[in-house]
């Protein structure tokens, strides 16, 4: 058992994470944008459009604060 | 040859239906009570000596917990160590269910996504209402990133909203993939060796071997990550946006 302050440990943790972090929120927004075509607005395909823009902008930002968090020393 | 996806099939062992709810026994709940009993047991026989010089059952159970511990400390702070006996039992389960998942036979109870999911949905809501519970309204504050200029906000609301809701689903897909992918390639491979002649077959069954050893690996990190990424939300909802002075 790894100590959890391993550099190694902790740095492999950040790298497996990020991927799953910039397609979570494509789904969500994308599943978001199409929610609100289908029940509320009837608007055509542009909720889904803006949804994917979003949630690609909120994964880059999700992925982005996740490299941020990584150990420095 | 079968389908490599058979092994994920899940089939009620003794049907038992309870005020028209399905609760059937299968093999996903049985290996529950099994990872349940051997956590529950190995850690009562481990605990009940209290050696100064530790036996080897206890000085592995006092490094789990050390591991735990300083995983919390790194992301939480002080006061994290409240949620320690929650984030102790998931670490145990989610390892024990990953691990015990390798041995040929046995069902990896995490490569169902209704049981990620239900730990990602219950981390998720914890964290909430962690978060509503300690600083009430204020807790939504989430949603606005510190200095954004206001004429910014209707673009940057709607996006942590989706970075917020994102999170519960990374959780369990992350889980559910990585393990049900792993399964899947020994499956593949094994298939393999079994079909192919054995003057080619013992590359595949090299591989089986090699990627067996791979993924005690990846059990233990995915258990990692998971609990983890539990501490940081739960940080989060905690300290709000002081939260990159705690968290690494």
């Amino acid at each position: 058992m790894p100590p959890s302050t391993d550099p190694f440990y902790a740095g492999l943790g950040q790298a497996v994470r990020v991927g799953t972090e910039l397609l979570a929120a494509l789904i969500v927004g994308g599943g978001l944008g199409w929610l609100a075509d289908t029940y509320l607005f009837a608007s055509g395909p542009w909720g889904v459009v803006a949804g994917l823009i979003l949630g690609a902008i909120a994964g880059v930002l999700n992925a982005y604060r996740a490299a941020q968090r990584w150990p420095s020393h | 040859m079968d389908n490599p996806l058979h092994p994920f099939e899940l089939h009620p062992l003794v049907q038992i239906t309870l005020f028209g709810v399905d609760i059937s026994l299968n093999k996903a709940v049985l290996m529950m009570w099994v990872v349940v009993a051997l956590i529950a047991g190995l850690l009562i026989v481990a605990g009940t000596s209290r050696r100064l010089v530790p036996t080897k059952l206890q000085s592995l159970a006092e490094l789990l917990v050390d591991f735990i511990r300083g995983m919390i400390l790194d992301t939480m702070g002080k006061d994290g160590m409240r949620f320690f006996p929650f984030l102790a039992t998931l670490f145990l389960f989610i390892l024990f269910c990953n691990l015990l998942g390798l041995i040929p036979g046995l069902y990896t109870v995490t490569s169902q996504i209704v049981v990620t999911a239900a730990f990602a949905l219950f981390v998720y809501s914890m964290s909430v209402v962690v978060g509503v519970a300690l600083h009430g309204v204020k807790f939504f504050g989430i949603l606005i990133p510190p200095g954004t200029p206001r004429w910014l906000l209707p673009l940057m609301m709607p996006i942590e909203l989706i970075s917020q809701l994102a999170r519960p689903l990374s959780l369990a897909v992350r889980l559910f993939a990585n393990m049900t992918a792993g399964h899947t390639v020994l499956a593949v491979l094994f298939g393999m060796a079994l079909s192919l002649p054995l003057l080619i077959g013992w590359l595949p069954f090299a591989f089986t071997i090699a990627i067996n050893g791979l993924e005690v690996f990846i059990a233990f990190i995915q258990a990692y990550i998971f609990t983890i990424l539990t501490c940081v939300y739960l940080g989060d909802a905690m300290h709000l946006h002081g939260h990159d002075d705690h968290a690494r």
